[in-house]
């Protein structure tokens, strides 16, 4: 296990039960060497009950079990659509500027540009 | 330019481009993502003061501005028109209920008579009045209001059509 779960497993709460239980038995003079059989069976039973809950925030495939892959996998999907959505607002802004640019630019090209000079220079 | 290396002139270029690129996509923000809510009560704003302005005592269709619309309908019926579409536009606000079939079909509506009021103005009068700026700013604003969602849907439509899936 490496040093990232291995530290988010000692913060588990199921691990701060079992160390308490250790401590407490280490201080009645117990043994040293860690948790007892039925603690270990209480412990993977309360694993397995969370799983379970976990397992209930995810729809079932088609082999009715829990759908990890697919969940992943719409989540993959949904990143990609709002990109291209971010990708399709950007490039319309950008044929609206260059259509208005288009537009000025014709203004001025067809005489426009001429009567703002005789406007301004009076020529 | 002259005497620079072309790594410069090219590094000067790229960070136009990335300028320019913020300034796409800032526009893009506004244009897309902002809400239109303050759109609609400036709207609803304008139709009132034009509804107002249209009751006051007086021949405002005098004026050769208001020619065309003069034959479709009498002064007083305009105000009134203009009124009710304020009113309509600010309860809409209100409700927040923009997304109602009611507030679609309105903004197309809404889009349709600014259209018109600003068309006929400049139909009416030659050189179009300068004033008439303000009011082809809120037909614009109108017809965003109404067109943003067809084109957000057709563009969320390709995206979720064209996103790849492992």
């Amino acid at each position: 296990m490496d040093q990232q779960h291995q530290s988010e497993f000692q913060s588990s709460q199921f691990n701060r039960r079992a160390e308490d239980q250790y401590q407490r038995r280490a201080a009645d003079g117990g043994p040293p060497h860690g948790p007892s059989n039925s603690d270990l069976m209480e412990a993977i039973k309360e694993l397995q009950g969370m799983m379970k809950v976990v397992h209930t925030a995810f729809p079932r495939n088609d082999l009715g079990e829990p759908d990890f892959a697919g969940h992943r996998a719409d989540h993959v999907a949904r990143i990609a659509a709002a990109r291209n959505v971010e990708g399709y607002k950007v490039k319309m802004t950008e044929r609206a500027l260059v259509g208005i640019v288009a537009v000025l630019f014709t203004l001025f090209a067809t005489g426009a540009g001429e009567h703002v000079k005789r406007v301004v220079f009076g020529g | 330019m002259y005497g620079k290396t072309t790594g410069e002139v090219l590094n000067r270029i790229v960070g136009i481009m990335t300028k320019t690129q913020k300034l796409v996509h800032g526009l893009s923000r506004a244009l897309w993502d902002s809400d239109l809510v303050g759109t609609r009560v400036s709207l609803s704003i304008a139709e009132f003061l034009w509804g107002v302005m249209l009751i006051w005592p007086g021949d405002t269709f005098d004026r050769p501005t208001y020619h065309v619309m003069a034959k479709v309908m009498p002064e007083d019926a305009w105000g009134f028109l203009l009124l009710l579409s304020a009113a309509t536009q600010i309860t809409i606000v209100m409700l927040e209920s923009y997304t109602v079939m009611f507030a679609r079909l309105f903004a197309a509506w809404n889009a349709t008579l600014w259209t018109f009021l600003c068309v006929s103005m400049v139909m009416s009068v030659y050189p179009p009045p300068a004033a008439v700026g303000g009011e082809f700013a809120l037909a614009l604003a109108a017809i965003w209001v109404w067109l943003r969602p067809f084109v957000l849907h057709d563009i969320y439509r390709k995206a979720y059509g064209s996103a790849t899936s492992i």
